[in-house]
């Protein structure tokens, strides 16, 4: 009990002391969330009517970022898999960074459901005996559940982890590892049932295809593993954490196959669509070209394929993968365009034209961008906390007061 | 606009020649006395959308050689079309001094000649009291009044075959040519039913819709349509 | 069978009224005296200080009650009793009257989803919204939970040879359900379409020019009722479900908003509360069913539900019975003899969008 306290003391005192850099990062990240709040609190008081959404585009900004973070939530299990399942031990040093991202997408996944919901206040309509779960039926009520499941596990893994070595003890792997390969297909699972969620309406044409699901994992694929290099970069120039060289090039693999498979999922979406247009392709001329005149998405959409495809070719580009300038550049705008294909590009466009044939554009409003903003300062203010906690445990300088003898392991 | 009572304004006008003599004077003694007790009704009555379809004190009268689905038997109601009728667009709202000799006859089933005894229907174009009627229905040329109407008698119809209906059963007129309407008529699938969907069928006579003169709907100006995107409009 | 035919409509309409107005009774005796002249709280003397807080509590813990009514209650009651004290100004009939209403939507809060509410519950829920509706709008309404009458299930038939566009049924769906005005919800599109195809991507419902348009034909669409619904499948709560009698129902008080329900229909069916709805009081309709036409509130999804409150009565849809060319033909799918088998048996009738296998119940057909 001792060690859970001056645990928690030891955690708060390495989150909240640093540099200038570091309080002005975090100030920053604080502003940005008070701004997103006082739009939440707009959104509350005058309902969702502020927001650009309508009974033609009834899910926006929100939901795009909630698919997208799931991605990003489920891609962080990319890095544990070899780690655990294939003993490769580049990845160790990254696992417990990349269970931190995993929480923050996970906290951000769920903040985007909330500011969508109409009713929050009716949210504890879903907690199973209390309210109702219309669980299996609702791919919705699958969605809480997995989310929730996996926040645990990724919470709990790391909590395990770092506390183990935080009062010097080897962590048990019969206590851990199971419960590693139980979040490996988790986090597969999360990703599906997200896509699921969409692809099990036959109303929307555009989502109702058999490759929604693989496409959500190949993309998540690509844009998790390329949030890690741009994280991992950053923390090895900033810190002592030391992280092998070889997982950059391993990490960067992975994300030009996944990238690779995207565009080839990508291709194969439009050849359906394009090649003998039906109704059923409405939504994907909207979205490529415009329908009668509407064309908001266009430029998006061919911004979001532009740097998908310069991206991928830089990583499928040996010499310059290799490079790590081009690698972080690469990175960065694989995880841009990624975010606009999978948002904007794929929620949007659902209900474009709505199931009756009205066409009505979708454009976000200031509360939209405060609320959104808000909730990645918050995600980004977590992962730097996590961050924060964790690296000193695991570099040994953290260690509990409360020990016998000083941890030299 | 007030698209819906227009129709009935214009139904109802077309009766008053069609129905000429006591009907008129029927619907009239109704309307004034209602018009005494609260004289904007009329004004009211354009405003509202149709009135409310309901039975209470409707006379009715038990269909002649149509059933209804399962062939069972239906009735037809007898009011007359609307709460303004013919006699509004004649002589306007105001009271007028006609002897209705209410309580000496039932007002139902179109009892025209208990005032009007002995009035006959022209053969040749309608005069007098009936000169706005333009008929152009049936469309061929050839048809005079006494096609449809009894030359001596204000309340009975003729048909081709010679036999003779009550204006009651107008609905045999019409079935002459209009076999496949008057089915779905039948049916309860052509017109409206009065107050609800279960219970006793009670319909609407084919002229409480219809001008028998001019019997096609008038184009109009429809109710407002949706906003799209749905938001906040002006204040009223 | 022979059950359902021993007990005529007629029977059921008493018995049902019967039920309700019992309910309607001890639902008065629960909720608390009606509003009192203004300042008959004593202006010199205290007299309104020991004047007992709103009834309802001590009546309502007298029934069963679960665990989350409780706490409800048990907050509510605190809330109520730490307030009470300020209770004696001339302003504090206001401030009384407040107080019930926060009271009442506090325990409101708690109350469970509607199709597992015991008829106790049901009645309580009833009498508060009655009197919330009254103190916070200043309207009287009475909502009605008639259940389904037994033997029945509603079908709709389309006549599109003729419909003219006239938007009757739209304007009577307006006034019937108490649709927001503020920002023009309507449950029916009418779509003028061409002749040639049956297309509604290129019909357009937002014609304002006189009507019937030479060459076009007129196509409503509004909820079809699905005996397959889609969107009852995909709510996380529960909120949405199938009555017995056929219609998809929403309790606006369990909805969370999610609007998942919204992206599943494939007949854009359903409306959202974008903010607070608002019906000036002298346009309400007052004759509710809880769910039906009963107040809504921001942020939770609502939809045409045949008017309930109307057919669960023997009476037509507003629409149907608004449409001035008779192009609505509404009944009872179970009755072999009523207007809309007559339809289906007679003519050649088709549904939207069949091939999702939905299976709505309305139907289209021409002369």
């Amino acid at each position: 009990m001792i060690h859970l306290k001056a645990f928690l003391l030891d955690a708060l005192e390495s989150a909240t002391t640093g540099g200038r850099r570091y309080h002005l990062w975090m100030g920053g990240l604080t502003l940005v969330m008070l701004i997103g709040a006082y739009g939440y609190w707009v959104q509350l008081r005058d309902g969702l009517e502020v927001t650009g959404m309508d009974d033609h585009v009834s899910w926006g900004l929100y939901i795009s970022n909630f698919a997208f973070l799931v991605g990003l939530a489920a891609a962080a299990m990319l890095v544990v898999l070899p780690a655990y399942v294939l003993k490769d031990v580049d990845f160790g040093r990254a696992v417990l960074l990349a269970e931190g991202v995993a929480v923050s997408a996970l906290l951000m996944c769920l903040a985007f459901v909330v500011v969508d919901l109409g009713n929050p206040l009716a949210s504890w309509h879903l907690i199973p005996f209390i309210g109702i779960l219309n669980w299996p039926q609702s791919l919705l009520a699958w969605d809480v559940v997995v989310l929730n499941g996996y926040l645990l596990i990724n919470l709990a893994i790391p909590a395990y982890l770092l506390y183990s070595h935080y009062v010097g003890r080897q962590p048990d792997k019969r206590k851990y590892v199971p419960w590693i390969y139980v979040a490996v297909l988790w986090a597969v699972s999360i990703h599906l049932v997200t896509a699921f969620l969409f692809a099990g309406l036959p109303a929307r044409p555009f989502w109702h295809n058999a490759l929604l699901g693989p496409r959500f994992l190949a993309s998540a694929f690509a844009a998790g593993p390329a949030f890690m290099i741009l994280l991992l970069w950053f923390i090895r120039s900033q810190t002592e954490y030391p992280i092998e060289e070889g997982i950059f090039s391993k990490l960067a693999m992975i994300t030009a196959v996944a990238a690779q498979v995207n565009l080839v999922m990508l291709a194969s979406e439009v050849f359906t669509e394009f090649y003998f247009p039906t109704h059923h392709m409405l939504s994907a001329q909207y979205l490529f070209f415009g329908l009668e005149g509407h064309s908001a998405l266009v430029p998006w959409i061919w911004t979001a394929v532009t740097l998908n495809v310069a991206a991928t070719l830089v990583l499928t580009i040996h010499p310059l993968r290799r490079n790590p300038r081009w690698l972080m550049g690469a990175c960065l705008v694989l995880f841009v365009a990624i975010w606009v294909e999978k948002g904007m590009g794929l929620v949007i466009p659902g209900f474009i034209p709505s199931p009756l044939g009205e066409i009505v554009e979708y454009s976000v409003t200031w509360v939209e961008l405060a609320v959104t903003a808000g909730i990645w300062a918050m995600g980004l203010f977590v992962l730097t906390v996590l961050v924060r906690v964790a690296l000193p445990i695991e570099l040994g300088r953290v260690r509990s007061p409360h020990l016998e003898r000083v941890a030299g392991d | 606009m007030r698209p819906c009572s227009n129709g009935f304004v214009r139904t109802g006008s077309a009766l008053a020649v069609v129905l000429p003599g006591l009907l008129l004077l029927w619907g009239c003694g109704q309307e004034l006395y209602e018009v005494e007790e609260a004289p904007d009704l009329a004004e009211e009555a354009l405003d509202e959308a149709p009135p409310p379809l309901e039975l209470a004190g409707v006379p009715t009268a038990t269909v002649q050689r149509f059933t209804g689905p399962g062939g069972e038997a239906f009735e037809v109601t007898l009011r007359t079309p609307g709460r303004t009728s013919h006699l509004h667009a004649r002589i306007g709202p105001e009271s007028y001094p006609l002897p209705l000799r209410t309580g000496q006859v039932a007002l139902s089933s179109y009892p025209c000649a208990s005032c009007h005894a002995g009035l006959t229907v022209s053969s040749q174009a309608p005069r007098e009291a009936h000169d706005d009627i333009r008929p152009t229905h049936p469309s061929e040329s050839g048809h005079l009044c006494t096609t449809c109407h009894v030359a001596d008698s204000v309340e009975r119809l003729v048909l081709l075959s010679g036999d003779e209906v009550a204006l009651d059963h107008a609905y045999r007129l019409c079935a002459q040519c209009h076999s496949s309407e008057t089915r779905s008529w039948a049916a309860g699938v052509h017109g409206k039913r009065l107050e609800g969907w279960h219970g006793r069928r009670v319909v609407l006579n084919c002229a409480d819709c219809h001008d028998p003169h001019t019997p096609t709907l008038e184009q109009r100006i429809p109710y407002p349509g949706p906003r799209i995107p749905r938001r906040a409009g002006p204040e009223p | 069978m022979s059950e359902s035919r021993e007990m005529t409509f007629e029977d059921v309409l008493e018995y049902v009224g019967r039920r309700e107005s019992e309910a309607k009774l001890e639902a008065v005796t629960t909720t608390p005296s009606p509003r009192r002249p203004e300042g008959s709280c004593g202006s010199g003397s205290c007299g309104c200080a020991g004047e007992a807080p709103p009834e309802p509590q001590g009546e309502l813990l007298e029934k069963q009650v679960d665990r989350r009514q409780a706490l409800g209650m048990l907050f509510g009651a605190a809330a109520v009793t730490t307030q009470a004290a300020s209770a004696c100004s001339p302003a504090s009939l206001v401030a009384e009257e407040e107080r019930e209403a926060k009271l009442l939507e506090w325990q409101e809060y708690f109350k469970g989803n509607f199709q597992r509410m015991t008829r106790d519950e049901k009645d309580a829920t009833i009498g508060r919204l009655e009197r919330l509706a009254q103190l916070r709008q200043g309207v009287e309404v009475a909502i009605d939970s008639t259940e389904a009458l037994p033997g029945v299930v509603y079908g709709y038939a389309f006549n599109i040879s003729k419909c003219t566009g006239f938007r009757n049924c739209v304007d009577a769906c307006i006034k019937e359900n108490n649709l927001d005005r503020r920002t023009a919800a309507q449950y029916i599109r009418i779509f003028e379409m061409e002749g040639g195809e049956v297309d509604l991507d290129h019909g357009d419902a937002t014609f304002q020019h006189e009507v019937p348009a030479e060459g076009h034909f007129y196509m409503g669409t509004q909820c079809f009722q699905c005996a397959n619904p889609p969107c009852v499948e995909v709510c996380p709560v529960s909120a949405t479900w199938q009555e017995p009698d056929g219609i998809t129902v929403v309790d606006y008080d369990w909805c969370i908003g999610c609007r998942y329900c919204i992206a599943a229909c494939p007949y854009w069916a359903r409306r959202f509360n974008w903010s607070e709805p608002h019906v000036p009081a002298e346009e309400l309709n007052p004759n509710q069913h809880y769910l039906g036409n009963r107040a809504r509130k921001d942020g939770v999804v609502e939809k045409c539900t045949y008017c309930i409150q109307r057919t669960r009565q023997g009476r037509l849809p507003a629409c149907a019975e608004a449409c001035p060319t008779g192009a609505r033909v509404f009944g009872n799918l179970l009755d072999p003899n009523s207007e809309i088998r007559w339809v289906l048996e007679n003519k050649q009738v088709f549904r939207l969008k069949e091939e999702l296998h939905t299976e709505p119940r309305f139907w289209y057909f021409m002369d």
